[in-house]
């Protein structure tokens, strides 16, 4: 990471300029000012300000150098450069005026005069986050580097200070000559520094290390307020070709209600370095074409907006296009900023193939397709979605689905009896409709015996209580806050204290066992509680970005299940929402689908929330939700590409190719060929998606990545084409002998079908179509030269069924 | 590294031309031809003197032989040209295309040193220099001049005991401190004298030498190196060494002499600040360590690396020589400790044990047992047979920060619980030590004086008593300034001077007003004797009541006791008179019974009567007493009162003059001490300047001297040219006769060519003539033999004449030629003739030339043998003004009041 020289980026704007002729004649729709108003609080405060224009057409351009301040009384704040600094106590109106537009905001002063002691916690601590010194690959790895350990990115002050100044007395600092302290001649790269320099002299990082070192190098005398929040301004920006900039400004909050400019103690960085990159001084630089989220982290929280770079003066315009429902709206509003066109609509055979591997996990049958084809009603698309959420095979889909989530399979604790009757509880809810929150309630509340209640199962798979928090936060919320078991996430807003007072409601579980040794018995033992390791505090227990609940003579889990369940609960009805989107489109609206977090936000958070809410209101109706994904355009959307948006992966302006899943596969090669499959405990010619056991598989299923339900996590189900899996296609006992085992070609020439009637099957069968002429004439050459019909077609058939066109949804 | 003598350091400036002295003109020419060249490009870079440095600043930290980042190191002049992983790093004589140089001048990547700004432009340009002056490694000399015993400082054998002579104190050190802070830091060492009242604590860039006894600053050791982490005093207390440096940049030892405070020795060239270090008992070795993980062991004798010993794993803390010289124990970060041979570096024993890092190791005297601290809370002892571990104990709650052995094996330490602690050798703890503001990181016991000095995080020392755990005093590690001391006395002076002639004020005016208050005093004094009286006749009065209820008391007991008696034996006696009395009844008439039976009843009733009697006493003296009792505490309080009475009176009649006369003659104690206090600063400040002086003095004549050498160097310089000059003109005559002879030679040849030719003329001539006589001859045999054909004389004789013709004819034309060819010859020697002349004339004129040249030489040497004249009178002068620096000095040490 590039060390922080605290000297201004010279020529930050020389490099915008042809920006600004283009776009400093028009006038802008609004300008907006942030933050939005000032506090000054003590002498040592100020606040940088940023002024920036909206267009009519959506651009943004940073316009604060070209911006007038006036303050409506001058005696009590002084303006430098757009930073106020305080000069005596009030409240005034600060005016900002730019292209003939107007803005007010409101500043107050307080306590101009107060100069307040160097904080460690407060002023110090930062220096180290800034600076880069606690990252994971410097002295915030565990072990810490080259001898000396901080904590990462923070989370121990206590233990930084002890380290700092007592650890090795007399090295690190030095208070009789505080400029010779090793940690000052260090970060200057005075001496050898395998660090490197990480600040110049002079600068505010050291100022501030210099000053706390000069006043004795004092700790906090009592609790300092912790920061609340921190807010990234501006909202998101549009910036108009490479070489345009966006200065940031950064703000925290603290619980005393003070608020700090923090731009430059915040640590700036940027999941699109390509697109928009970010220097530590907070200015952000476009580059070409395309989205990033820009995030700042200071303290524990990390915090991010959207940038949009777009090509220089591009001409655009959105076809007109009719929306099928709120998905269409949220998906192409966001189509609009990007300047992308969605592709079209997709055939009906396509459709009619995608709809039923998506919703019921099958191809299509021959007299399915026929019926459909022949359809012309304007509304067939819907009644098919209908038609196939009627049928069994959805609620299968969506019991394998959440058999994975809840790791439904045998081992060393959970016998078959056990599994099986947990994998009949989750089928009777799943195909009961019984709605997710009470389900879920139902299962992380469970009491009683795993045979009893199965749904205690959930407590006999994982018996570790801070995995098993892990394990609820990452399968009901979609977090893994397992990082933040040793140290505060370094991604996302999850501190110590969040992940062992989430913990502290999984730690009075008591376990027993029953007369039948392969029964345990789930309990509420009423006592047991979780340490926080730093401190060894007993941590209360709390919600994962909630709030502390009363649990005076209630059982922990129960009060948990009842908020995780809950739309209290921001996260629950989003993650299922992004689950279910994530199967009908290859990719979570967040992606991956359980690794929610601020530095991995939505593509498009808008909708995401509208789909959270209709689930919510549809009371957790899979069918309904399901239902909206599938008769939107969006999901109907082609899989051919136009130029604008054959670059877009990530906002949904095309249909993706997506491998069909291990189970899927197989029972498609199954149905096309007309064969049966048995799997251990189910009759023959049960389907590959029935199987209820993570344990149990097959070479075929192990090879197309079916999950083992080892883990909770989303990346147990892997859908990446291999070599391994070709060549099984090719040349293993699957396709082939299911061909001669199906005997399908041999069938139907005894009905005296023609090999062009079988031909016409086999393409439906398998793709869903009928041959094109092409086909149909190179197909009609080739059974004309060969007098073995039968053997030719079923080559045609291994063909088909090698084809990519039939392993994956399109 | 050793030290340097002061002229050497010198002469390598002039060297380096710095001052250099104006030489003879002459000299400077002649010397000046061959290094023309390099002088437009100033003198050649080497490794040793100017590269390196460089290195060490910049790049060491990664490339040294212990890391050797990509293969390469910098730190010998072999590693530098040897190149790393990719190869050669300097191409000699071209730093375009020396790697290292591209590198660091940030024309290829990866840009070195890693993440750092360029190195200065100076710098660049000095590595560009040195490559391009061929990439030397030092100037030749250098080499030859390191590495040569100095001074065996091996003392024979190592005695614990009690060294000879008198216990080595400081001897007139300055103790102006080198640096002032306004404020402390956190010591990580402190060290007392094993025989001396003496003690080193670490400042900022200073030793600093307490007093134990006094506490009193005694001596000020400038340690410009860094901050000292370590210090230890030698066995005999007469060396103290200190090592420490500069945080990852530079790490060394210097040993002073504690009474003198010169510098002996300087070794080590760590990257890093020394944290551990010692010197053996028999001062031939001195070993150190640091963050580097390597313990290095030099000889004093000539500043070698004796040893090497990689096998820490984490950072060395501690190292410490047993007192017997024979063995060297090094301590860790991690909590290792090793034991080896202290003369080979051979490893002896390891000792596992300590579970976090080992701050402190202390040997026993008799190097039976180690003692050894740590951050794991433990004090343990190992014995050195087996190498275990014999004792262990917690003895610090949050870890140990120091612990020594003392003289008589008990041990103190001190540690995070805040405390300092003195033990037995059983763990068993002696005497705490408390009252620290912060921390406790060192400590250490004073023999001599059985105190405890302890220094805190704040950098405060604290000496307490090491029996009563007592704080009698505090030690400053950042003491003032001698001005400062000065100023502070002055003004105390000046406010004691002030009080003073207040209080002389007040005591003239009391005396002025006496006679007014005489009368008044005289009847309070009066007042005093009558309320003395009173007070002596109510203390009588009080002591006899009290005497007389003690009295009554003691009766009443005596009596009761009586009473109690009889009591008891009452009963009996009225048993036996009743019985009597019923004898006697019944042989009434017995008049035996009946007299005895009258004894037994008188003897009855005598004692009932007693009995009675002493009853009735009790009571009546219990009554008493009841009344004396309130006359006691009535007496009492009378007494009571009067003392008040009396104490008020004696107030009253205080005599003011008197008491203002005490409190001026204490004033006076005061300010003579305050005069006494600045009288000492001066003394101190002109003590100061004197060393000072002496210190400027001792570099002027160092420098005399150097000028001496200098000047005796141009000297033997100019004779040598002299000498060269006069063997010139030596040549030049040899050269000239040589010439002279050449001519002489052509000369000759020319005559006897001639000669020759003469002669062969005049053959000729001669032959001539015989020719035709010859032919007349043959004429005639020929003649004769026709005549007489067959006379076998005549024919020989025929051919005889015919065979001395042939020959004359050819010694004619022999001689015919020879004549022919002289003039050519001697035209040719004729020839040689002028240049052999111009060559004598020549070397003639070069005689000429040397001999003036040689003439320019021995004058040029007059000036030359003035200067050193003048230049060692000078010295002469040098040493007797540092003669008299010294003894100015040593005049004023006296005077010390220290």
């Amino acid at each position: 990471m590039p060390a922080i020289t605290g000297e201004k980026q010279s020529g930050e704007h020389s490099s915008a300029t042809s920006t600004e002729t283009s776009l400093q004649h028009v006038k802008p729709a609004e300008i907006r000012v942030f933050p939005p108003d000032v506090q000054l609080t003590t002498a040592r405060d100020r606040q940088s300000l940023i002024v920036q224009a909206r267009y009519a057409n959506g651009l943004t351009r940073d316009v604060t150098t070209e911006a007038k301040f006036a303050l409506a009384n001058a005696a009590l704040a002084r303006m430098d450069q757009a930073t106020l600094y305080p000069i005596a106590d009030g409240s005034t109106q600060l005016s900002v005026e730019c292209a003939g537009l107007k803005v007010t905001l409101p500043v107050t002063v307080k306590d101009a005069k107060v100069n307040l002691p160097i904080s460690f916690k407060l002023d110090v601590m930062p220096v180290f986050m800034k600076a880069g010194c606690n990252m994971g690959s410097c002295h915030g790895s565990a072990r810490g580097r080259d001898g000396f350990r901080l904590s990462l990115f923070g989370f121990d002050p206590d233990g930084d200070y002890q380290r700092l100044t007592r650890e090795i007395s007399g090295r690190r600092i030095n208070l009789a000559i505080p400029e010779e302290s090793l940690i000052i001649q260090k970060a200057l790269g005075k001496v050898p520094h395998t660090g490197g320099k990480r600040f110049a002299e002079g600068c505010e990082l050291y100022q501030t290390l210099l000053s706390w070192l000069k006043a004795g190098a004092p700790s906090d005398p009592h609790e300092v307020p912790k920061v609340v929040a921190v807010e990234l301004f501006p909202n998101g920006a549009v910036l108009d070709g490479k070489g345009a900039t966006q200065r940031l400004t950064v703000r925290a909050k603290y619980a005393d209600g003070t608020d700090r400019d923090v731009t430059s103690l915040a640590y700036y960085m940027t999941n699109n370095d390509v697109s928009a990159a970010i220097a530590q001084d907070g200015v952000v630089t476009a580059g070409s074409r395309g989205e990033a989220f820009i995030m700042a982290r200071f303290s524990t929280y990390t915090v991010g907006t959207q940038f949009i770079v777009l090509p220089k003066g591009l001409k655009f315009e959105f076809p007109k296009i009719v929306e099928n429902n709120y998905i269409d709206t949220h998906v192409d509003n966001k189509l609009k900023k990007l300047r992308i066109v969605p592709s079209p609509l997709c055939g009906d055979e396509e459709f009619i193939r995608r709809a039923s591997i998506d919703i019921t996990g099958t191809l299509p049958r021959v007299e399915d397709y026929k019926r459909f084809m022949q359809d012309k009603s304007p509304d067939r698309r819907a009644r098919l979605v209908d038609e196939l959420l009627s049928r069994k095979e959805f609620v299968e889909i969506w019991l394998m689905k959440w058999a994975e989530l809840l790791q439904i399979r045998t081992s060393v604790n959970i016998s078959t009896k056990s599994m099986l009757s947990y994998y009949t509880w989750l089928q009777n809810k799943i195909a009961g409709n019984v709605p997710m929150d009470q389900m879920v309630q139902e299962l992380l509340a469970s009491k009683g015996g795993t045979f009893a209640n199965p749904a205690t199962n959930y407590y006999q798979n994982e018996t570790d209580t801070l995995k098993t928090a892990e394990n609820v936060a990452q399968v009901f919320m979609g977090m893994r806050i397992q990082c933040s078991q040793c140290h505060n996430h370094p991604f996302d807003r999850w501190t110590m204290d969040d992940y062992y007072g989430f913990a502290a409601f999984f730690s009075q579980i008591g376990r027993k066992p029953s007369e039948d040794p392969r029964e345990l018995i789930v309990f509420n033992s009423g006592g047991g509680e979780v340490t926080q390791p730093i401190g060894g505090r007993v941590m209360k227990p709390k919600f994962l970005g909630g709030a502390i609940p009363d649990l005076q003579g209630r059982d922990r889990r129960e009060v948990l299940a009842k908020w995780l369940a809950s739309p209290e609960n921001p996260y629950f009805a989003k993650n299922l929402a992004n689950i279910v989107w994530g199967h009908f489109f290859g990719r979570g609206i967040i992606h991956e689908v359980d690794d929610v977090r601020v530095s991995n936000p939505a593509v498009n958070p808008e909708l995401l929330d509208d789909l959270g809410k209709k689930f919510t209101e549809y009371h957790y109706d899979f069918k309904r939700f399901v239902k909206d994904i599938c008769t939107s355009r969006t999901y109907q959307s082609s899989t051919e590409v136009n130029p604008t948006n054959a670059e877009d992966h990530r906002n949904f302006a095309h249909a993706e190719l997506r491998r069909m899943r291990a189970e899927v596969m197989l029972d498609c090669v199954s149905v096309a060929t007309d064969t049966k499959n048995k799997f251990p405990g189910l009759p023959v010619g049960a389907r590959a998606v029935q199987v209820a056991d993570g344990n149990t598989s097959n070479y075929f299923l192990t090879t197309f990545g079916r999950a083992t339900r080892g883990t909770a996590c989303s990346c147990e189900v892997r859908v990446e084409p291999n070599l391994s899996q070709a060549l099984h296609l090719l040349n293993g006992d699957t396709v082939n002998s299911k061909i001669q085992e199906g005997r399908l070609i041999e069938r139907r020439l005894a009905e005296k079908k023609t090999p062009q009637e079988i031909l016409d099957e086999l393409y439906i069968r398998c793709l869903s179509r009928r041959p094109t002429e092409k086909e149909h004439a190179a197909l009609n050459a080739l059974l004309a030269e060969n007098s073995d019909k039968k053997q030719t077609l079923e080559d045609t058939f291994w063909a088909l069924l090698n084809s990519r066109e039939f392993l994956f949804n399109h | 590294m050793f030290v340097r003598n002061r002229s050497f350091v010198l002469a390598a400036m002039v060297a380096c031309g710095m001052a250099l002295p104006p030489v003879s003109e002459s000299t400077a020419v002649a010397a000046g031809k061959s290094a023309a060249k390099g002088d437009s490009k100033g003198p050649k870079l080497t490794y040793d003197d100017n590269v390196r440095n460089i290195f060490r600043e910049k790049c060491f930290a990664c490339h040294n032989t212990e890391k050797k980042t990509a293969g390469l190191d910098l730190t010998t002049y072999s590693g530098v040209m040897a190149g790393g992983g990719s190869g050669a790093v300097i191409d000699a004589g071209s730093s375009g295309d020396s790697y290292l140089f591209s590198l660091v001048s940030h024309t290829a990547e990866p840009h070195m040193p890693p993440k750092s700004d360029k190195l200065p432009a100076d710098y660049l340009a000095s590595i560009a220099r040195w490559i391009d002056g061929g990439a030397l490694e030092n100037k030749g000399s250098k080499a030859a001049a390191s590495k040569k015993p100095k001074l065996d400082f091996a003392l024979k054998g190592a005695p614990i005991g009690r060294p000879e002579g008198p216990p080595p104190m400081p001897e007139g050190l300055s103790i102006e401190p080198a640096v002032r802070t306004t404020r402390g830091t956190a010591p990580r060492t402190v060290a007392t004298s094993p025989w001396s009242p003496l003690v080193a604590i670490p400042g900022q860039k200073q030793v600093l030498l307490y007093n134990t006894k006094t506490l009193s600053l005694v001596g000020v050791l400038p340690f410009p190196e860094g901050v000292p982490d370590i210090l230890k005093f030698s066995r005999n207390g007469l060396l103290l060494l200190a090592g420490g440096g500069r945080g990852a940049a530079s790490g060394r030892v210097v040993v002073w002499n504690v009474k003198t405070g010169e510098r002996m020795f300087e070794v080590g060239d760590e990257l890093d600040a020394v944290l551990g270090a010692d010197i053996s008992a028999d001062q031939s070795l001195i070993a150190l360590g640091g963050p580097g993980k390597v313990v290095r062991v030099y000889s004093t004798a000539d500043g070698s690396l004796k040893s090497t010993m990689k096998k820490h794993t984490d950072w060395v803390y501690s190292v410490a020589f047993s007192p017997d010289s024979v063995l060297l124990a090094t301590a860790d970060r991690n909590g290792g400790i090793v034991i080896w041979e202290a003369q080979t570096g051979r490893e002896y024993a390891v000792l596992a044990g300590h579970a976090s890092a080992v701050t402190s190791l202390s040997w026993r005297i008799d190097s039976n047992i180690l003692a050894s601290g740590s951050e794991d809370t433990a004090i343990k002892l190992w014995e050195m047979e087996n190498g275990t571990q014999v004792k262990t104990w917690g003895a610090h709650a949050g870890g140990v920060t120091s612990v020594n052995f003392t003289r008589d094996g008990r041990l103190v330490s001190c540690g995070r619980d805040g405390n300092a602690r003195l033990w037995d050798q059983n763990g068993a703890a002696k005497t705490g030590y408390s009252g620290f503001a912060d921390l406790p990181l060192c400590v250490a016991y004073c023999d001599e004086t059985n105190r405890l000095i302890a220094g805190d995080w704040t950098g405060a020392f604290r000496v307490f008593d090491a029996t009563s755990g007592k704080q009698v005093g505090t030690l400053d590690a950042n003491p003032p300034r001698l001005a400062e001391r000065l100023d502070a006395a002055s003004n105390q002076l000046a406010q004691r001077q002030a009080e003073h002639k207040k209080l002389a004020e007040q005591l003239a005016a009391t005396q002025a007003e006496a006679p007014k208050h005489r009368a008044e005093l005289e009847a309070a004094q009066k007042n005093v004797t009558v309320a003395a009286m009173n007070l002596k006749t109510a203390t009588a009065a009080a002591a006899k009541a009290k005497s007389a209820v003690d009295s009554l008391s003691a009766e009443i007991q005596t009596t009761t006791k009586f009473a109690d008696s009889l009591t008891a034996v009452l009963p009996i006696l009225k048993e036996a008179a009743d019985k009597s009395a019923q004898a006697a009844a019944k042989l009434a008439g017995d008049k035996d019974v009946t007299a005895a039976a009258e004894q037994v009843k008188s003897q009855y009733a005598k004692k009932q009567k007693q009995l009675d009697d002493s009853r009735r006493a009790v009571v009546e003296k219990k009554a008493r007493l009841e009344k004396a009792k309130p006359e006691v505490a009535a007496a009492g309080k009378r007494v009571a009162d009067s003392k008040v009475a009396f104490e008020a009176a004696v107030k009253r009649a205080v005599n003011p003059v008197v008491t203002a006369k005490a409190a001026l003659d204490s004033s006076a104690q005061f300010l003579a001490q305050a005069a006494h206090d600045v009288r000492r600063w001066k003394d101190e400040i002109a003590f100061q300047n004197k060393i000072a002086a002496l210190a400027a003095v001792q570099t002027k004549e160092a420098q005399l001297t150097e000028a001496v050498q200098t000047a005796q160097a141009s000297c033997d310089a100019a004779k040598a040219e002299i000498a060269k000059r006069q063997a010139r003109v030596a040549g030049a005559q040899k050269e000239s006769e040589s010439a002279a002879a050449g001519v002489k030679r052509a000369q000759d040849l020319v005559v006897q060519l001639m000669t020759e030719q003469a002669a062969a003329l005049r053959q000729a001539g001669a032959l001539d003539a015989l020719l035709p006589a010859l032919n007349e001859t043959l004429g005639k045999a020929e003649e004769a033999s026709r005549r007489v054909p067959g006379d076998a004389d005549v024919t020989t004789q025929v051919t005889e004449i015919k065979s001395l013709i042939a020959k004359k004819m050819t010694e004619l034309e022999l001689a015919k030629k020879t004549a022919a060819d002289k003039p050519k010859a001697i035209e040719a020697a004729k020839n040689q003739i002028p240049p052999a002349e111009k060559k004598l004339a020549d070397s003639k004129a070069a005689i000429e030339a040397a001999r003036q040249k040689v003439a320019e030489a021995a004058a040029a040497l007059q000036p030359l043998a003035d200067k050193l004249a003048a230049a060692k009178a000078a010295v002469t002068e040098g040493s007797k003004t540092v003669e008299a620096a010294k003894k100015e000095l040593d005049g004023l040490k006296p005077n010390r009041t220290t």
